[in-house]
């Protein structure tokens, strides 16, 4: 039975790592090139500051064209540690067996 | 007792051949910190020089090897370019990249959670991307998407590795990233709507999954699961979600990228 719990946990190891976070090991390593935006985040709560470090470009028409130029390098340090974690209605989601009530639009196409 | 013994290690043999498994996450390398932070700005300038404010990027999290076959990457995100705040108050631009992980102590559940371009190839296998910059129409579609509640709302943390697209019952990444995707491209929030027109027009990775490996998985991991899925399982992959944007005209740009090539699928 011991070789069934092996085998088990190692097919557990091997199938498990898709959509998986920076592991463990390496977020360790990842403290220093976030130490920046690690206390960033610290310094933002003592001065009641907003957390929120970046903010996505919103489509505004033209506004969306970008040159490419500013692209800014983060050189060895990660720019913004992920600290901003979305609301993400954990507890909330419905769950649907099959969608087959419903019809389908027609194919999909840009305008 | 003896014969059942012998039925299960055959079958968890079975499941463990190459096609699925290999190597453990504690074989797994960790490359070095500068190496991922260059190949990641290398993959930042990439996009921005095309003019990208989103793209859907993936990455090698496994042996290739080990994978089963179809299936090369096994992450994926937006990456949006935004106006980033350091820790100085100074801006500048760069991408964000907008994640479902699975849950650090609970696999069966997700968390959509932001992170940085060099964060997001922190837990790479080899600085391997494939990349699809959405026609620009489409990419306007996306914006408003992510920025709204739709796409938290769109989240389903019930994780499955092998979530079937065309059922809202489990949800990886891979799939988050497609519902967002139909959201966009058929202006609408209703899950029902999304789910059916996933099973009318995208066409899943198929899985080589047999039915003992399939009544076995979830013993291993409940985030082995395939009750969603019927007698073939499929599920939505990079590769399913390229061919899908390419064959309908949806995508500007499909590529692979590493530190010293790139090329076009």
């Amino acid at each position: 039975m011991q070789t069934i719990k092996i085998t088990i946990a190692l097919a557990t190891l091997a199938l498990a790592a898709a959509c998986a976070a920076p592991s463990a090991q390496h977020t360790a390593q990842s403290a220093n090139h976030s130490a920046e935006a690690a206390s960033h985040g610290a310094a933002a709560v003592a001065s009641g500051a907003a957390t929120v470090s970046a903010v996505p470009i919103i489509a505004t028409g033209a506004a969306l064209s970008v040159t490419g130029a500013a692209i800014e390098s983060v050189g060895t340090t990660s720019v913004a540690v992920g600290s901003d974690v979305l609301e993400a209605g954990l507890g909330t989601c419905q769950t649907m067996q099959t969608a087959t009530c419903v019809a389908a639009d027609g194919p999909p196409r840009l305008d | 007792m003896k014969r059942l013994f012998i039925i299960l290690v055959s079958a968890i043999a079975a499941f463990t051949t190459p096609s699925f498994a290999g190597s453990s996450a504690a074989g797994n390398p960790v490359l070095p910190a500068d190496e991922v932070a260059s190949f990641a700005n290398r993959v930042q300038r990439d996009l921005a020089s095309r003019g990208a404010n989103v793209a859907i990027v993936s990455r090698v999290g496994r042996d290739p090897s080990v994978l089963p076959e179809g299936i090369n990457y096994t992450h994926v995100a937006f990456w949006v370019y935004a106006q980033i705040t350091r820790a100085d108050g100074s801006t500048g631009q760069g991408y964000r990249v907008y994640n479902l992980y699975q849950r650090e102590g609970d696999l069966t559940q997700s968390d959509l959670v932001q992170d940085t371009p060099a964060d997001f190839f922190a837990g790479a296998h080899s600085l391997d991307a494939g990349v699809i910059i959405p026609d620009p129409r489409l990419q306007r579609k996306l914006l408003a998407v992510i920025d709204s509640p739709t796409y938290a709302a769109l989240h389903n943390a019930n994780y499955s590795v092998l979530a079937n697209p065309r059922t809202a019952q489990f949800q990886n990444c891979t799939e988050h990233t497609l519902d967002v995707v139909m959201a966009a491209l058929y202006d609408t929030d209703d899950r029902a709507q999304i789910k059916a027109n996933i099973a009318a027009y995208f066409v899943p990775q198929p899985v080589p999954i047999n039915g003992l490996q399939r009544l076995l998985a979830p013993a291993a991991s409940q985030a082995l699961t395939t009750v969603d899925h019927g007698a073939q399982v499929g599920t939505a992959t990079f590769g399913s979600i390229a061919r899908f944007m390419g064959d309908n005209d949806l995508a500007a740009e499909i590529y692979r990228i590493t530190p010293t090539a790139l090329t076009r699928f």
